[in-house]
């Protein structure tokens, strides 16, 4: 196996991307297309009475006024948890759930005469009571469970009776901020009816496959007469599950004209998807020697009007658990619903959450037993052999997780540990001193993750080889520039010796039935790949035997396991007392994500992910009123990072190889986000000496930590 | 319709001619109005809004001088530093480029305080007639809109240029790129100071004093209507702007501190 530590091609689709030659999905139109807007309910709970819409209807350009009584709009049917429709939830209705919520729909000829029309709609509103915050849902108990079996839970061993008798026991409650994604693309979608009675759906969504499933079972039609189209995403991150293509497709369906509707960024804001505002708490038992006997984790994740991927995104709150492997465990999982926009399957998938509060609580109880960070991790952490406790299933009529006794088949977590220390004392060493009144802290923290979601995980490749033209289909989505084309790309010329100029990759729409799950828990290389790799090595196996002619084969790849990757950051934060100010001086990520194929990619990746755990953890956050209106009052106050705002980040992979993929590899695309929240806070804590209540770590937060009106721990 | 007038006459005339234009001024926060068209567009883009003149006793800028520029011209002036200050403030220079001296006050951005402070005169002008009045009069109540009457114009900002005169400008914000939480900038010429507070309450406030009085300042800051919002509370804002006050005051020049 050589396929390894290229960086070439990766600007296959980069580069062009960079000199704006790649057409985005929300540059797309179509000959005649309409365009679509949605009345949104300005209010966090409400009841549309009636609308007057008689002005809008006969506004110019006009085509269509869709009211929640002008159609029985069937369910959004959502994804299925394990074989349940807990996702499912109305397209269109007169009660608006969330503000943000659509309960009017209009299409016109032109986007300004859409626009003009919106004007002209009377709504009637009833505004009514809701559950517009976290701590609100929290108070209701089991009252706001959004899942029917209540919470997801699991235990192992006898936890309570270790907590009642064990010298060390320690518990802290750590909240996280409702995040969006920050995708820059606009959320967007075009559907177009077919002179055959079917729809082409264009979209960004990250699973092209569920998504027709999910439309022909909406609109009523077969499989075959949905056809869904992904052109290049301008950012994903696991946020593209919205309602958009649903909305755009009751359109078309009414008008029989292509109809296209795309948010504006503060509509992005409400009706797209964020990461779940949590809370957690943590507890461990522990010997005064700083051995763990039991650990519990419970989480509250705030999922907003709707569960849509919830249920899996609290189930992935148990790899922050399971990374420290104690005889007693338990998790307990809630999904709580409030009347607020829909959270889903944000970059992560759940687990920056959990893995934040477990590795804050790590530090905390490092420092109170007066042992070290790395010490305390190298010891404690879940080892390659060892038995995955969050690889399993959820019994849906009762919410008991079951493990399934997957292992760990690699883990070069302690390389990743030891080298962010290295690269800790380095730093310290070349910076300069602090400022004067400024103190500086460091920080340490580990994170495990999944590649791919552990079901029902299929990618299909086809690939046709004559000496120099290889061409490769694939029925995978570039989500976001995930750099599929170029690593695919880079597989299939190693395999079969032909240059990257030699080379051409389709990724492929569903009418291709090539089936793929989709582009999330950082699963392409690692699946999609795979089913390219396999392919080729078919059509070696048929060069090799002299076959002539054009020689092609077809790979449909389901991985065995789900190979989890690791990572570590390291922090250096200085911290002014007096007004709360952070400065993050330097970061080191450590990362396992197996074979490194193309360094160029892998490393964009990880800083990518950096740039939005720093975000995450100082600045980012959706602000809503007591009544459930988004309070965040621009983009500027919301605080994504920008470039300029990055401190000087030392990225280093591990020699790492996954014996259980034929390429090596393990997803890459979401662990570097993981450790870098908790890194950076126990950089502020350690400076500060008092902890923190949660994230983002605001100037504010941090200088009331600083006067002692800080986290909540016992 | 999009206008374009070549001077400041031609456009008073057109815009009489027709009320209903939406003045354009460069950046898109002059033009709220999301994908909706107005009927008529008056293109502010003339040379005569964008000068810079020097008089013996004033600095005369245009409203659409870029941020940057402002910030260049100002920087060996240290009567005028908290301005600089201001203006070199957050953004990248990428922005400053683009952004404006007028683009800026009608967002409430960093300028208003600075401007405030060091006596900042608003020139504004309709079909009309012309009037001078204090920066802090113009600045908008609620961002997006300058204080001005209906058909009425921002022209100019002048600056003073006294050769006594030093400045200070402290800001504190939530995010690299969002608004002050709380910002402090002071002038002094001799013993007398000007003190004018922003983004920590809902309008720009200021004060006039002696510099030796701290304590009327300190009664000043207790007594502004500051206010919490999503950014910050109001606690956290009346405590930095005692800081800010406290550091901004520090940063004055001994050689002024002396001749107070």
């Amino acid at each position: 196996m050589t396929i390894a530590g290229e960086s070439s091609p990766a600007l296959r689709d980069g580069l062009a991307k960079a000199r704006g030659e790649v057409a985005f999905g929300s540059e797309l139109r179509v000959a005649g297309n309409l365009f679509a807007i949605a009345l949104r309910s300005p209010f966090g709970h409400a009841q549309l009475l009636d609308v007057d819409a008689a002005a809008a209807r006969c506004a110019p350009g006009v085509v269509a006024v869709l009211t929640p009584w002008d159609l029985s709009a069937p369910d959004v049917p959502g994804d299925l948890f394990y074989d349940q429709p807990l996702s499912r939830r109305p397209a269109l209705s007169a009660e608006a759930l969330h503000v943000g919520a659509p309960v009017v729909l209009l299409a016109a000829e032109t986007l300004a005469q859409a626009y003009e029309a919106l004007r002209l709609l009377r709504p009637n509103w009833l505004e009514l009571p809701g559950q517009f915050s976290l701590e609100g849902a929290l108070s209701q108990g089991g009252a706001a469970e959004a899942l029917p079996f209540g919470a997801v839970h699991w235990q192992q061993g006898d936890p309570q009776a270790i907590f009642a008798q064990a010298a060390i026991v320690r518990e802290d409650i750590l909240r996280t901020s409702t995040v969006q994604a920050g995708a820059l693309e606009p959320y967007w979608a075009l559907v177009e009816p077919t002179a055959q009675g079917g729809f082409i759906v264009h979209n960004g969504v990250a699973a092209p496959f569920e998504l027709r499933r999910q439309m022909a079972e909406f609109l009523g039609l077969s499989l075959q007469q949905v056809e869904v189209r992904c052109p290049p995403v301008g950012g994903g991150f696991g946020s593209r599950s919205d309602d958009l293509a649903f909305l755009a497709a009751l359109l078309a369906r009414h008008c029989q004209r292509p109809v296209r509707m795309q948010l504006q960024r503060s509509e992005g804001w409400l009706a797209g998807r964020v990461r779940h505002g949590a809370q957690l708490r943590v507890r461990s038992a522990l010997t005064q020697q700083g051995r763990l006997l039991a650990r519990e984790l419970e989480v509250w994740y705030d999922t907003g009007a709707f569960a849509d991927l919830g249920p899996y995104v609290v189930l992935r709150a148990l790899r922050s658990l399971a990374l420290y492997p104690a005889e007693h465990q338990r998790f307990i999982g809630h999904l709580l619903r409030t009347n607020k926009p829909v959270a889903s399957a944000t970059r992560g998938f759940g687990n920056p959450q959990a893995t934040f509060a477990v590795e804050v609580h790590n530090a905390r109880i490092c420092k109170q037993l007066g042992i070290g960070s790395l010490e305390f991790r190298q010891k404690t952490a879940i080892r390659a052999g060892a038995i995955n406790p969050s690889v399993g299933v959820v019994d849906t009529q009762t919410g008991a997780f079951v493990p399934k006794g997957a292992r760990i088949s690699s883990s070069a977590l302690p390389w990743c540990l030891q080298r962010a220390q290295q690269g800790l004392e380095e730093a310290i060493t070349h910076l300069p001193a602090c400022a004067p009144g400024w103190l500086r802290g460091q920080g340490v923290a580990a994170a495990m993750h999944t590649t791919g979601k552990g079901r029902a995980e299929v990618s299909t490749a086809e690939v046709f080889w004559t000496p120099g033209l290889l061409r490769v289909r694939s029925g995978a989505t570039d989500q976001g520039g995930t750099g599929v084309a170029s690593v695919l790309a880079q597989i299939a010329g190693q395999v079969l010796g032909e240059p990257p100029e030699a080379i051409v990759v389709e990724l492929c729409s569903t009418a291709a039935e090539l089936a793929d799950s989709g582009a999330h828990a950082s699963s392409r290389t690692f699946v999609a790949g795979a089913a390219v790799w396999d392919a080729c090595q078919l059509v070696l196996a048929r060069r090799k035997a002299g076959e002539p002619g054009e020689l092609s084969a077809r790979s449909a790849w389901h991985p065995d396991g789900n190979a989890p990757p690791f990572a570590t950051c390291a922090a250096v934060v200085d911290v002014e007392p007096a007004t709360g100010l952070c400065q993050v001086r330097w970061m080191g990520l450590g990362v396992d994500a197996g074979r490194i194929l193309n360094p160029r990619q892998a490393l964009g990746q990880v800083l990518g992910a950096a740039m939005m755990g720093l975000g995450f953890a100082l600045y980012e956050r959706l602000d809503f009123t007591a009544d459930g209106r988004l309070a965040s009052l621009s983009v500027a106050d919301y605080g994504t990072p920008r470039a300029t705002d990055m401190p000087p980040i030392d990225v280093w992979f591990a020699p790492s190889v996954e014996e259980s993929h034929p390429l090596g590899v393990k997803g890459i695309g979401e662990i570097g986000l993981m450790p870098v929240a908790p890194a950076l806070v126990n950089a502020i804590e350690a400076a500060i000496g008092r902890p923190l209540p949660g994230l983002p770590a605001t100037p504010e937060s941090v200088w009331r930590a600083c006067r002692g009106e800080g986290g909540t721990c016992t | 319709m999009y206008l374009r007038p070549r001077n400041l006459s031609e456009l008073f005339e057109m815009w009489h001619a027709h009320p209903e234009a939406v003045p354009v001024a460069g950046g898109s926060r002059v033009l709220p109005l999301g994908p909706q068209r107005p009927a008529v567009l008056l293109d502010l883009a003339i040379a005569a809004l964008q000068t810079i003149e020097k008089e013996a006793q004033f600095l005369t800028f245009g409203p659409m001088v870029s941020v940057d520029r402002l910030a260049a011209v100002l920087a060996s002036l240290p009567g005028l530093h908290a301005v600089a200050q201001a203006a070199l403030g957050f953004v990248p220079v990428q922005v400053r480029k683009q952004a404006t001296l007028g683009g800026n006050l009608l967002i409430g951005g960093s300028l208003a305080p600075a401007l405030a402070a060091v006596g900042a005169i608003a020139i504004i002008k309709n079909h009309q007639e012309i009037q001078e009045l204090p920066i802090q009069s113009v600045v908008p109540v609620q961002p997006g809109r300058l204080r001005l009457p209906a058909q009425t114009l921002l022209v100019a900002v002048r600056l003073p240029l006294e050769p006594s005169m030093v400045s200070y400008y402290a800001a504190l914000r939530r995010t690299p790129v969002g608004p002050a939480v709380a910002a402090v900038a002071v002038a002094v010429v001799g013993s007398g100071l000007r003190l004018a507070v922003g983004g920590a309450t809902p309008q720009l406030q200021m004060m006039q004093g002696d510099l030796a009085d701290r304590a009327a300042m300190d009664r000043w800051l207790q007594d502004l209507p500051v206010t919490g919002d999503p950014r910050a509370s109001a606690a956290y804002r009346q405590a930095m702007l005692a800081l800010l006050l406290e550091r901004a005051l520090d940063a004055l020049p001994t050689a002024s501190r002396q001749s107070a």
